[in-house]
């Protein structure tokens, strides 16, 4: 309950199963890891993820890999067909937490 | 359990050699879904042929009498016909006796966990004393080359496991689990008779991003396979070790089915398991659908179950959907190495 109400006060922090807060900056720099052909720093919250590297499939996967292991939180296709940027993503991901 | 073989065809194909695709996106599928090369069927070797290549061997090895055989299991998506089984098929080529109790389940890449769970309890309530399972896959065939997301995923192969009643062995603990409700995310839609044969069966529909496909040939529903994998795969497997009072900790290896690198590396972080715990044949085999486990098994634990105690915990996911684990104790299993055909 205390976890949830934290949540609802700071809507850019995300509460992970070992409720530890995660911040957009976070989540960017797990995303960095994941993908070798982003420059550091390149990736910001409202960067179209489409525009920003090779957007396919596979990525999709990575991507939903890493939000699941990272903070046990399960994103699907439908998600990440309505999101544009990555704080949309972070928000969906937020919001399950 | 007495014996494991595993069988795959000769002819070995590189990822990096997959023209449809580019150069880059090669290595990317390398990289993430982890498949190397993989063995791939001429048209016309079917499943029950590497199956009979696998058993016969086995049989040889552990100098088994072929008339005591007296139950033949096999489990494939791959059959020989339409009609008939290909569990009688076998049961005639290897020369087993007409007491032979064979028949077919259709599974995929849970199929060697059922199998396993239907050979042994059968074994266990009739008392038949020996029993082999085989178990594989060709899926090469109807996947199809225009299809990036299937065909420079699947390999073939098939596997034989040799049961024989031991009231003094250790027992194998089972949690099995079905979906329906997803049955349409791993499909090939025509040939069945909800969607009989036609013309169009044939005929090749562009799925966009570099997807062509036939409705005679698999399709497959990547994300939703990979969150059905995710959701339910940890759970179950969590469920069985709590009702054996176990952890992770009690068990030597975890053999997954080999369905894509980046799926099983992520259930690797989830269950906390270590890289060394964790065996690999997707590299070198591809995802071998119902053959995965044990082709895995024989290609990396070979040397180890033939000489000793191995406790391992086992998990199929997949297709159908369908899935389940199993925690078992294998003490010096005969084990050639993989044959291949």
């Amino acid at each position: 309950m205390r976890s949830f109400k934290f949540n609802y006060l700071c809507q850019n922090y995300l509460i992970t199963k070992n409720n530890a807060t995660m911040t957009i900056e976070d989540f960017i720099r797990n995303i960095e890891t994941e993908f070798d052909d982003i420059e550091p720093g390149k990736l910001k919250p409202e960067s179209v993820f489409r525009e920003t590297f090779e957007w396919n499939s596979i990525n999709a996967l990575i991507l939903i890999a890493m939000v699941k292991t990272e903070y046990g939180v399960t994103i699907n296709a439908e998600d990440i067909q309505k999101s544009k940027t990555i704080n949309d993503l972070f928000t969906i991901a937020s919001s399950r937490a | 359990m007495a014996g494991l073989a595993a069988c795959v065809p000769k002819k070995e194909v590189s990822t990096l050699d997959y023209k449809w695709v580019s150069v880059k996106e090669r290595q990317m599928l390398v990289k993430t879904v982890g498949v190397e090369k993989r063995r791939v069927a001429e048209q016309g070797t079917t499943t029950s042929d590497l199956c009979f290549v696998a058993a016969e061997r086995l049989i040889s090895d552990l100098g088994w009498d072929k008339n005591e055989i007296q139950l033949l299991i096999f489990v494939s998506q791959s059959r020989d016909f339409i009609i008939p089984s290909t569990s009688g098929i076998l049961q005639d080529r290897l020369g087993l006796p007409h007491s032979c109790v064979a028949f077919d389940i259709g599974l995929g890449c849970s199929g060697w966990v059922y199998g396993l769970s239907a050979i042994g309890s059968m074994m266990h309530t009739t008392g038949l004393k020996k029993g082999l399972l085989l178990v594989g896959d060709i899926s090469t065939l109807t996947a199809s080359y225009r299809d990036k997301s299937t065909y420079p995923l699947f390999g073939d192969a098939a596997t034989a496991t040799a049961l024989e009643l031991d009231d003094t062995a250790a027992p194998m603990h089972f949690n099995l689990e079905s979906d329906g409700s997803g049955y349409d995310a791993i499909i090939i839609p025509d040939g069945g008779l909800r969607n009989f044969f036609s013309k169009k069966s044939f005929d090749y529909k562009n799925f966009g991003k570099g997807i062509y496909r036939s409705r005679f040939q698999i399709a497959l529903n990547g994300i939703e396979v990979f969150n059905f994998a995710l959701r339910e795969v940890v759970p179950n497997v969590k469920k069985l070790l709590q009702e054996l009072q176990k952890t992770t900790a009690d068990f030597d290896y975890v053999v997954f089915h080999q369905a894509n690198l980046l799926m099983n590396e992520t259930l690797r972080k989830m269950l906390k398991l270590d890289k060394e715990k964790v065996p690999y044949s997707i590299q070198k085999y591809g995802n071998t659908s119902s053959a995965s486990i044990p082709l895995t098994i024989v290609s990396e634990l070979r040397e180890k179950i033939n000489s000793g105690k191995v406790k391992l915990l086992v998990s199929g996911f997949g297709v159908g959907l369908s899935w389940g684990s199993i925690a078992m104790k294998l003490d010096n299993v005969v084990c050639p190495e993989v044959l291949d055909l």
